[in-house]
């Protein structure tokens, strides 16, 4: 990415542009604003050689920091993170539907710091490759290494009238929306309930059937009449192989599920979404999941478009020797999932540590674990082995259960222990 | 020697007409057909028909509620085909899925082992993912290719030479919304061709196939996977 553009992406945004502005655009132009003014300086003194910036510390980037940390106990790590703490994305389905306190899914990024891995809160607008160099809302760094692990960015722009009136829906895919979807879901007093699904992939790919499934548990335990109703932008509920038992899941519990309905304008006035084929559907209270997309900032770099481009065992930039990306931003044959930025963050930091020139073992290869709620009482299980190079090796899936409701409480605190201690 | 002979002639009459029987199975038009597929399978099931007809595709709860009240709602719909290949891949366990065809329709099933079919992927071989033949009506039409992944391949050819183009979401309802013209659309977009048109899938984004014809089309497009699409996942 050269200078120029990558200070045409800072503060990009779609802010202020209407509907018919968005409409009027050939998907070959860019999405971004004006040019703003080269204020940047260098914030940190120029690193001695093992100098390793992390964007992004969710699941991966927390992961990748902690085992680098082990790993390569004199390597200067820094975390570049937007926002003041850490917040379970899994833990966002069960706070909208009161299974739990936000306070139990938020984590301080203090361990961190403890172990010597310094955290900065800031936001990064670009990356210029060739000049190993970061540019963030507070300045520019220069790394010697770097992880790229921003997650997914939701595509608002690509649902007429979301942009200009975020507050027409309200979703557990980012913290904010989940705050404000529990309140709806506390204050709703009947009617017709809509959970719109994004065409795949998306980040964890059954949480919008768990969202039907415990919002309908919800409201038919509080007494209020509620009819849910999935309307898919997919042939089947997704992931594919476990279509057939969603479809149980919801015969038993009556919810209505409708496939092939992509939702492209949330016309929140008249309280209806529309379908690109014109349809409406009415409701009473919406859950819409934006299409998820990869941050901007990754194709602006030349590191991937949408998402980066790595190898699927090291998790190195096929263009940038000294680029790694893993989780959701990364494009691998892996499910998008925590579990998986876990593990994608921890091998990933040992192929960076053998790059520095640490002795390391390789690491085993990636695995995905996941206990998705039919209800607030029982989990299906999922288990997806791959080989190094990203070849799926097995899976297997099982019917809900109660076990696997107490293996899914134990599975997120289990992972939130290993990357924040508690 | 009699005998032999006449026995000759059983066996030959047998054995013609049972592959008869095997080819009018092949050939013989179902309303209805269940296809189990046993887990670590992938089943392609190629539905064909000489007139354009709507398919509806169903799990067993959609079914079950179907030969209840006779209702297609919440099936999967696929309207005005010809052919059309759907894949059912059964990783996790065993997979049931029944088609509908309210006008009959052939079937014929291929079924392949999942983990053969990512090895020959990521030796290299492209294999066909998904495809259809539908008749598209006079005017501006379109449908939606979902589920794409990037680098793939995809191949697109109208009946006749009439312009076709694979558009973004925002694009087509720039279309359908009437802010834009089909030509306007046409000649900035990038993913166009006449009569055909094929190209590499640049990203996860559904894209629509957008024709305009005179007097109605056929379109046939067929997607392929290969390597670097099942880097980003199957
Ligand atoms: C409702 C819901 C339920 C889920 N349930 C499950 C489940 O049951 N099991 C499971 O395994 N997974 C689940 N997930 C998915 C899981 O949370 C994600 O897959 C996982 O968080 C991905 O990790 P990551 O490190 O790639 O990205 P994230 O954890 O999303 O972290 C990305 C980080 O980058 C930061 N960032 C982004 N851009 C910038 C920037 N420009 N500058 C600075 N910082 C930046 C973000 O603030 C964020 O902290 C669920 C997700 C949701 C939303």
């Amino acid at each position: 990415m050269k200078r120029r553009d990558a200070l045409k992406v800072i503060g990009g945004t779609f802010a202020g542009l209407t509907v018919a502005d968005r409409l009027g655009g050939y998907f070959t132009k860019p999405a971004y604003a004006e040019e703003k003014p080269a204020f940047h300086k260098d914030i940190l003194s120029a690193p001695g050689g093992k100098r390793v910036v992390i964007i992004g510390g969710g699941f991966s980037g927390v992961s990748f920091a902690n085992t680098l940390r082990e790993l390569a106990p004199d390597a200067e790590i820094i975390l570049l993170e937007k926002n003041p703490f850490f917040v379970s994305g899994p833990s966002h389905i069960d706070y909208s539907v009161g299974m739990k306190k936000l306070e139990d899914a938020v984590r301080s990024y203090y361990p961190l710091r403890e172990k010597g891995v310094k955290v900065i809160k800031t936001e990064v607008g670009g990356i210029l490759p060739e000049d190993n160099k970061v540019m963030t809302s507070k300045g520019n760094i220069t790394y010697n290494y770097l992880l790229v692990s921003t997650g997914i960015r939701l595509a608002d722009e690509e649902i007429l009238q979301l942009s200009e009136h975020p507050a027409y829906n309200a979703h557990s895919w980012e913290l904010e929306g989940t705050i404000e979807l529990r309140r709806r879901v506390e204050s709703f007093k009947g009617g017709k309930v809509v959970v719109s699904v994004p065409s795949a992939p998306f980040k964890c790919p059954p949480g919008p059937y768990e969202t039907a499934c415990l919002l309908d548990e919800f409201f038919k335990k509080k007494g209020v009449s509620a009819e849910v109703v999935v309307a898919d932008a997919n042939d089947k509920p997704q992931p594919p192989p476990l279509a057939q038992k969603w479809l149980t899941v919801f015969e038993k519990k009556g919810i209505k599920y409708m496939p092939n309905n992509k939702v492209v304008e949330v016309d929140g006035a008249n309280n209806q979404l529309v379908t690109d084929k014109g349809e409406k559907i009415k409701y009473d209270l919406v859950t819409l999941i934006p299409p998820n997309k990869a941050s901007t900032l990754i194709k602006e770099s030349g590191l991937g478009d949408p998402f980066a481009d790595v190898d699927p065992t090291t998790f190195k930039s096929k263009k940038f020797g000294n680029i790694f990306g893993t989780g959701d931003c990364a494009k691998t044959p892996y499910t998008k999932s925590a579990y998986t930025a876990f593990y994608e963050g921890k091998n990933a930091a040992h192929y960076a540590a053998i790059g520095m020139g640490y002795s390391v073992k390789e690491p085993v290869p990636i695995h995905n674990i996941c206990y998705p709620y039919a209800s607030s009482t029982e989990s299906l299980l999922i288990r997806v082995d791959w080989e190094k190079d990203g070849k799926m090796l097995k899976a297997t899936a099982d019917d809900p259960k109660t076990d696997y409701r107490d293996s899914r409480a134990a599975w997120e605190s289990t992972l939130l222990k290993s990357l924040f201690g508690a | 020697m009699n005998k032999l002979l006449t026995l000759f002639t059983v066996l030959i009459i047998f054995l013609l007409t049972c592959s008869r029987a095997i080819a009018d199975n092949q050939n013989s038009i179902e309303y209805e057909k269940k296809v189990f597929v046993e887990r670590e399978k992938v089943a392609f099931v190629e539905i064909t028909s000489d007139k354009p007809i709507d398919i509806f595709i169903m799990y067993t709860p959609q079914y079950n509620s179907y030969c209840k009240s006779g209702s297609t709602e919440g099936a999967f719909d696929v309207k005005s085909i010809t052919w059309y290949i759907y894949p059912i891949p059964a990783m996790f366990d065993d997979q049931t899925v029944f088609f509908i065809a309210k006008d009959g329709a052939r079937f014929n099933i291929t079924y392949e082992n999942v983990k053969d079919r990512i090895d020959r992927l990521f030796k290299g071989e492209a294999l066909l993912r998904s495809g259809a033949s539908a008749f598209f009506k006079k005017g501006i039409d379109s449908i939606r290719l979902t589920q794409n992944l990037p680098e793939l391949q995809i191949e697109i050819e109208a009946s006749e030479d009439i312009p076709i183009m694979a558009l973004k979401v925002m694009d087509y309802m720039a279309l359908t919304r009437g802010l834009k013209s089909f030509e306007e659309i046409y000649n900035n977009t990038v993913l166009k061709g006449k009569k055909s048109l094929s190209f590499r899938a640049p990203d996860f984004d559904d894209l629509y196939i957008v024709v305009k014809s005179e007097k109605g089309v056929n379109i046939k497009y067929k997607t392929w996977a290969n390597r670097e699409a099942a880097n980003s996942g199957c």
